[in-house]
């Protein structure tokens, strides 16, 4: 009873706080249909700023500098402030230009800035955790109810402030003309320009106050668990979008039960269940996916909003005009192409012969390792783009497939081969290459069994139940420490070799990743170009005309999930190998965005665009790392892979080899 | 004449609202039947339970004896029954060659492995499909755009692949929801034509059209649908007399 | 680069036609790794720190001069392998220092037996790494050498026969954990419970509720300062009054910043003391206050004697021939009981190193020694 009063107590307190949060997500979203993950940073950002303003000194930039020192009555609103226009500006300078854009430009831009944020205040305020200081209602005793229970001061004010600005923004969106503009806006955005509404005046309403409430909650959570850290955001914006879906996403009222039906779950789950606090991250998502499963549109939300627009990822809408320069490339590199056109196959050997070429003609192994995880996350990438960038299936889970490739081979050889039965990996050195396919099987089999709950769900809905398959799985691999070796991860994975000829130089291995590659880009390229293709895209295009014209959709999205499974499954196979090494840090939510962001830059729905993106991403962290001021400030490499993203995004919205599309036939 | 389909006390409820409400419809094999009725009578709520896009909650669905009521939308396009939309939904990212060749897609028999190996027998198949797109396109008269973007062909055009899409997948009923909606009366004509040339190649067309002239002028029989329910249905000259269906248009007044 | 290659290559011809050139001053390049952005960047951080501080000195004292290139693999596994090819591919580099994650030493560690470049690590503690390549060495002690020795003070000492873990969920927190559990329940202790936590985690309140019914007499914490002043703050506000024991990873003035009055009384060991400068600690102490205006935690000092250590290498190194890769590592393998802030260093053959541990105390604000 007393466990049972004291979890009940901070689940609430945990609850507020997701709530706030959720709010922000679930506002923005009602009104332009995005996922603004930006939220967790403005979150970090409201709390860093609050506790400045009430230290005496901070030292930003590694510098002191004299503060004023405000206690958190005037501190707390001044930060909040802040923060909403940083939100505002962030929507004029950053959304805005994509309003008309494919929807994944947008998010991939919210990530963009995400990373340029946190990198910023890591610079600003350092990598050590500050402490939250101390002040009047803070220093008070603990209440103690029913003899044991200990609540803070603080928890209860925290409690009524989260009470207190949800009620206030409900009667402000139901009885303002501003909030009425809002919710006409979130149910019929033509509609609601028709009769007048400036829908720029109602988006940057809701960034406002989405911003606010982010804010808001940061600094609560910053001064209930005593510190503030440049990624402090992350987590918490997850966990508040979770319970935002979990509502029902547009909803505020949902937002505010999921808020507390996810800390309740949570909180409850590590509480009471044998290993729960290892677990606790995979309930709420565990929760999400079978509600999700019963109830597509969450608690409380409506059913409308679960439908995406049609051609939802891959609008024909552009952002800015690219600038001169990339046109003037781009036509160079296009005139050129276009000699080439009478002979295709030309154009691909010499492509094929270059790759082979580099081979040999490179001498430095960093860049031929370089070059390896080029491929090896170009590979990644274009198993996803099969269900993102063709079939228009928004998947944040797709590491999990990659994850199952890497641990079966790794257990398969080292534990249990290796310590169970004492086999030499070089005796068994084919074992790789059944693996491979082995790999693959089980991978796809996954997809097909990821997939199957997620078939009723559309769009951003359906990212947020496989981003939770992809956590569990991630959590799984993290805790079952008997099979995977946990966090210790598993060490002395053979390289691959060919009968007695190894192949773990970076040159062999570069060339067993380009075998690899030509394979599957050519697989998936006559997959592409086929009905198989032209059912993918049409489900993406449009789903219920598809199922209109006799294109068995669920089936055709299970095969898309199966395909892409299976390339993820192969490539981890070759991961673990090529590595020697595999641990759940590979696996991480981060990758999966990753993986989502090369395609985005690449060019959903292209079949070179994923390479693209992993050259440029890969090659440019690289080279980042030896610039001078890098050297001294390397947090500084991310912001400018932000800010590179964000740009790349407003200026180039469908992606750098956009123009690239893949004739969905057989070329002729 | 020999009866292609007949539906029989076709009811589809949303929740509390009946939005079709014991239909009875019988079409004859090679005959244009029109559907009107006033906005909101559950006209594309019908065409929707035809093809399996809502599920009906009661009655039966029979195309050439075959029940298809409890169908998936695939599978009754197998059977034989195909629809263009009242609000256009071409894919718009595709050409209009390969928005034509997902019409079609039944028809592909290919095997993963075929497709990989790109075997001969796939590459006869998507040639003989290719050819016979093409053949479509030329039919509505929209051939030269074959590689253009869907999303970027005119309105009337648009309009035009949709019914080349469904043709595609060699129906033997055509559902026509509202095909001339937002045209002018020469581009109305011109498509009136096409109607009518589908209908010499001997598929059987179900037309939902407000354009009084041009069910006249195209269609067999007539039914009316008012509130989710069969208001009369008969040859164009007898639907057109009766009382009840000037009253469900114009109002008692008339 | 490609300067600095000539003038090495001249100096090392020079040294050829010179008498005694044995001694002659060297130009060695450090490759520093290890998470400096991120979640856990502060760990790289101060650990660069130490290093940069021991290489000014020792740079400013004359003789081989060290120059040190760093790289950061945001605690990511693929950046963790390129990094180590790039350090491997740069003919200048002569040896490896950092790493602030296991599993990321782990992923670079067969690249490194590809090339023979010799690493040093400071804060990486997975028994895996041992014996991992004979181009590895760190200079921390394991997990199971630190938790046994903290098993056996928590019951023999201080005479807790109750005591409840909670442990990081890593390489780390595990094995301190394995290792504490084991020695402390063979001294006669018993364990009121396990509970693990993810790195990073800010929210202890569920776990303290569930220990505080178990009413135990110590809770050990095997884990980093952040999280450690985490508990202890979160733990007394749940009105949890109970002996707080901790780890070398929590030895970091930051556990007291962080977690002020509630850290009073905790009880961590470490292989050295912040608070008290020795002659040893001295130069260390003060040059680091002096230098970046805090004092030092173990990370920064690990740093700094990590850089000791290539220091003495190259020396031992430039006696016996020409300063390569392989007569580093060599060298390293002969370094015997070298001083240091954190005590003597040694590697042993499978590249740990053993040593002393102290119990520190937290009283009033500061650590003391406990015994």
């Amino acid at each position: 009873m007393e466990l049972f009063g004291q979890l009940l107590a901070n689940a609430i307190m945990l609850g507020a706080i997701y709530a706030l949060t959720a709010v922000a997500y679930t506002l923005v979203y009602g009104v332009v249909q995005l996922v603004n993950f930006a939220f967790g940073e403005l979150f970090m950002v409201g709390a860093f700023i609050c506790v400045s303003l009430m230290l005496p000194s901070v030292s930003l930039f590694g510098v002191s500098v004299a503060m004023p020192g405000l206690p958190l009555i005037l501190a707390a609103p001044l930060a909040i402030l802040l923060v909403g226009l940083i939100g505002v500006l962030v929507e004029r300078f950053a959304y805005r230009p994509l309003r008309n854009a494919p929807r994944l430009a947008p998010l991939i831009v919210a990530i963009g800035l995400s990373v340029l944020l946190q990198s910023l205040a890591q610079s600003i305020w350092g990598a050590e955790e500050l402490s939250f200081p101390e002040f009047g209602l803070s220093k008070l005793p603990p209440l103690v109810l029913f003899g044991s229970i200990h609540v803070n001061v603080m928890e209860i004010v925290v409690l009524a402030v989260a009470i207190v600005s949800m009620v206030v923004l409900t009667i402000f969106v139901k009885s303002t003309r501003l909030g009425r503009a809002m919710r006409a806006t979130a149910e019929d955005p033509i509609a609601a320009r028709l009769v007048g509404i400036s829908i720029d005046r109602v988006i940057a309403a809701a960034f406002l106050i989405g911003s606010l409430f982010a804010a808001l909650a940061g600094l609560l959570y910053a001064q209930a668990y005593g510190f503030v850290h440049p990624t402090m955001g992350f987590l918490p914006g997850l966990k508040a979008l979770t319970a935002a879906v979990l509502g029902g996403i547009g909803s505020i009222p949902g937002a505010a039960i999921g808020g507390m039906l996810l800390a309740l779950i949570e909180t409850f789950g590590a509480g009471y269940l044998p290993n729960g606090s290892a677990y606790r991250d995979a309930f709420g998502f565990g929760i999400l996916i079978l509600l999700l499963m019963f109830r597509p549109q969450g608690l409380l939300g409506r059913r409308e909003l679960n439908e995406a627009p049609a051609g939802s990822l891959v609008g024909t809408g552009a952002g800015k005009t690219p600038p001169q320069w990339y046109q003037a490339i781009v036509r160079l590199v296009e005139s050129w192409l276009l000699r080439f056109k009478p002979g295709k196959t030309v154009l691909t050997l010499g492509v094929l012969f270059v790759a082979v070429a580099a081979a040999f003609l490179i001498t430095s192994d960093y860049w031929l390792r370089i070059l390896i995880f080029v491929l090896t996350y170009g590979l990644l990438a274009s198993g996803l783009n099969i269900v993102v960038g063709f079939t228009g299936l928004l998947d944040l889970g797709f590491v999990a497939f990659w994850a199952v490739g890497s641990y079966l081979t790794s257990i398969l050889f080292v534990l249990v081969l290796k310590q169970t039965f004492g086999i030499a990996p070089a005796d068994v050195w084919w074992l790789f290459y059944v693996n491979l396919l082995i790999g693959g099987f089980l991978a796809a089999l996954l997809g097909v069994a990821l997939g199957y709950p997620t078939l009723k769900l559309r769009g951003d809905y359906l990212a947020i139940m496989t981003l939770g398959f992809g956590e569990i799985i991630r959590i799984t691999a993290t805790n079952w420490i008997d099979l995977t070796r946990g966090p210790m991860g598993i060490r002395g994975i053979p390289s691959p070799a060919l009968f007695d000829f190894p192949l773990g130089q970076p040159r062999y291995l570069y060339l067993v990743g380009l075998a690899l590659a030509v394979v599957i880009f050519a697989c998936i390229g006559r997959l592409v170009r086929s009905y198989v293709g032209r059912a993918w895209v049409s489900i993406r295009e449009n789903e219920s005309a598809a199922e209109a014209m006799g294109v068995d959709t669920p089936r055709y999205k299970l095969f898309a999930y199966a395909s892409g499974g299976f390339v993820g499954g192969v490539v981890g196979v070759f991961y673990a190998h090529s590595q020697q090494y595999v641990s759940p840090l590979s696996f991480t939510l981060f990758e999966n965005i990753l993986i989502l962001m090369l395609i985005v830059m690449g060019g959903l729905g292209t079949l070179i665009g994923p390479f693209i993106g992993a050259a440029f991403w890969i090659i440019f962290l690289q080279v980042a790392q030896d610039i001078p001021f890098i050297q001294s400030h390397p947090e500084l490499r991310f912001a400018l892979l932000g800010l590179a993203l964000v740009c790349l995004m407003i200026y180039l919205p469908q992606g750098v080899a956009a123009r690239a599309r893949v004739k969905l036939m057989v070329p002729r | 004449m020999m009866e292609l389909l007949k539906v029989e006390g076709l009811t589809v409820r949303f929740g509390g609202l009946v939005a079709v409400k014991n239909v009875n419809l019988s079409i004859a094999a090679g005959s244009i039947q029109a559907l009107i009725g006033p906005n909101g009578a559950g006209k594309s709520t019908f065409v929707n339970a035809l093809t399996g896009m809502v599920r009906s909650s009661g009655g039966t669905i029979v195309l050439n004896g075959k029940a298809l009521h409890d169908q998936k939308p695939h599978q009754i396009v197998a059977a034989g029954i195909c629809r263009t939309f009242q609000n256009i939904r071409l894919f718009g990212g595709m050409t209009v060659l390969e928005n034509a060749l997902v019409g079609a897609h039944r028809h592909f028999k290919s095997s993963m492995l075929d497709l990989v190996f790109q075997s001969s027998r796939m590459k006869d198949e998507e040639a003989q499909w290719i050819a016979e797109a093409a053949e479509e396109l030329e039919f509505v008269g929209i051939a030269k755009y074959r590689d253009t973007m869907a999303s970027t062909l005119p309105y009337g055009h648009q309009r035009r692949l949709e019914i080349a899409r469904a043709l595609l997948s060699k129906p033997e009923l055509l559902l026509l929801d509202e095909p001339m909606a937002g045209m002018n009366s020469a581009e109305k004509d011109q498509l009136a034509q096409i109607i009518t040339r589908v209908r010499q190649r001997g598929i059987t067309i179900l037309l939902i059209e407000h354009d009084m002239q041009i069910i006249r002028q195209l269609s067999d029989r007539v039914a009316v649908l008012h509130h989710g329910e069969t208001l009369t249905e008969g040859t164009v000259n007898d639907v057109f007399n009766h009382i009840a269906v000037k009253e469900a248009y114009l109002g008692r007044a008339a | 680069m490609g300067v600095k290659r000539k003038v090495l290559s001249l100096m090392m011809a020079t040294a050829l036609f010179l008498p005694g050139a044995a001694s002659a001053a060297e130009k060695i390049t450090i490759g520093f790794t290890a998470a400096l952005s991120g979640d856990f960047a502060a760990f790289g951080l101060n650990m660069r720190k130490g290093a940069d501080l021991a290489f000014k000195q020792i740079n400013a004292a004359g003789g081989n001069q060290f120059e040190v290139v760093s790289a950061d693999d945001r605690g990511e596994a693929r950046e963790g392998v390129l990094i180590a090819q790039k350090f491997c591919s740069d003919e200048n580099v002569d040896v490896v220092m950092g790493y602030s994650f296991s599993s990321i030493a782990l992923a670079a560690v067969p690249v490194y037996d590809g090339c023979g470049l010799p690493v040093i690590a400071s804060a990486v503690t997975s028994p895996d790494l041992s014996g991992a390549s004979k181009f590895f060495r760190r200079n921390i002690l394991t997990d199971a050498v630190q938790g046994t020795m903290m098993g056996e003070f928590a019951s023999k000492t201080l005479n807790l026969k109750n005591v409840y873990l909670i442990h990081q969920q890593d390489d780390y927190g595990i094995g301190v954990a394995n290792a504490f559990s084991k020695a402390y329940e063979a001294a006669g202790g018993k364990l009121a419970g396990t509970e693990a936590y993810v790195l990073g985690t800010k929210d202890f309140k569920t776990q303290l509720a569930k220990m505080k019914a178990a009413s135990p007499d110590a809770i050990f914490i095997g884990g980093f300062y952040t999280e450690a002043a985490k508990i202890a703050e979160q733990g007394k506000a749940l009105g949890l009054n109970v002996q707080f024991l901790g780890t070398d990873g929590a030895l970091n003035p930051e556990l007291i910043s962080l977690g002020q009055d509630a850290v009073e009384g905790m009880i961590v060991y470490g292989m050295f003391d912040p608070s008290l400068a020795t002659p040893e600690t001295a130069p260390f102490i003060n040059g680091y206050k002096e230098a970046y205006g805090e004092a030092p935690n173990a990370f920064a000092a690990l740093g700094y004697d990590a850089a000791m250590a290539v220091a003495e290498a190259t020396k031992i190194a430039g006696q016996s021939g020409g300063v390569t890769r392989a007569s580093l590592n060599d060298a390293f393998g002969k370094i015997k009981d070298m001083p240091g802030v954190t005590g003597p260093t040694t590697f042993s053959e499978n590249g740990d190193r053993s040593g002393a541990l102290y119990f520190l105390k937290v009283q009033d604000g500061q650590f003391t020694l406990a015994k």
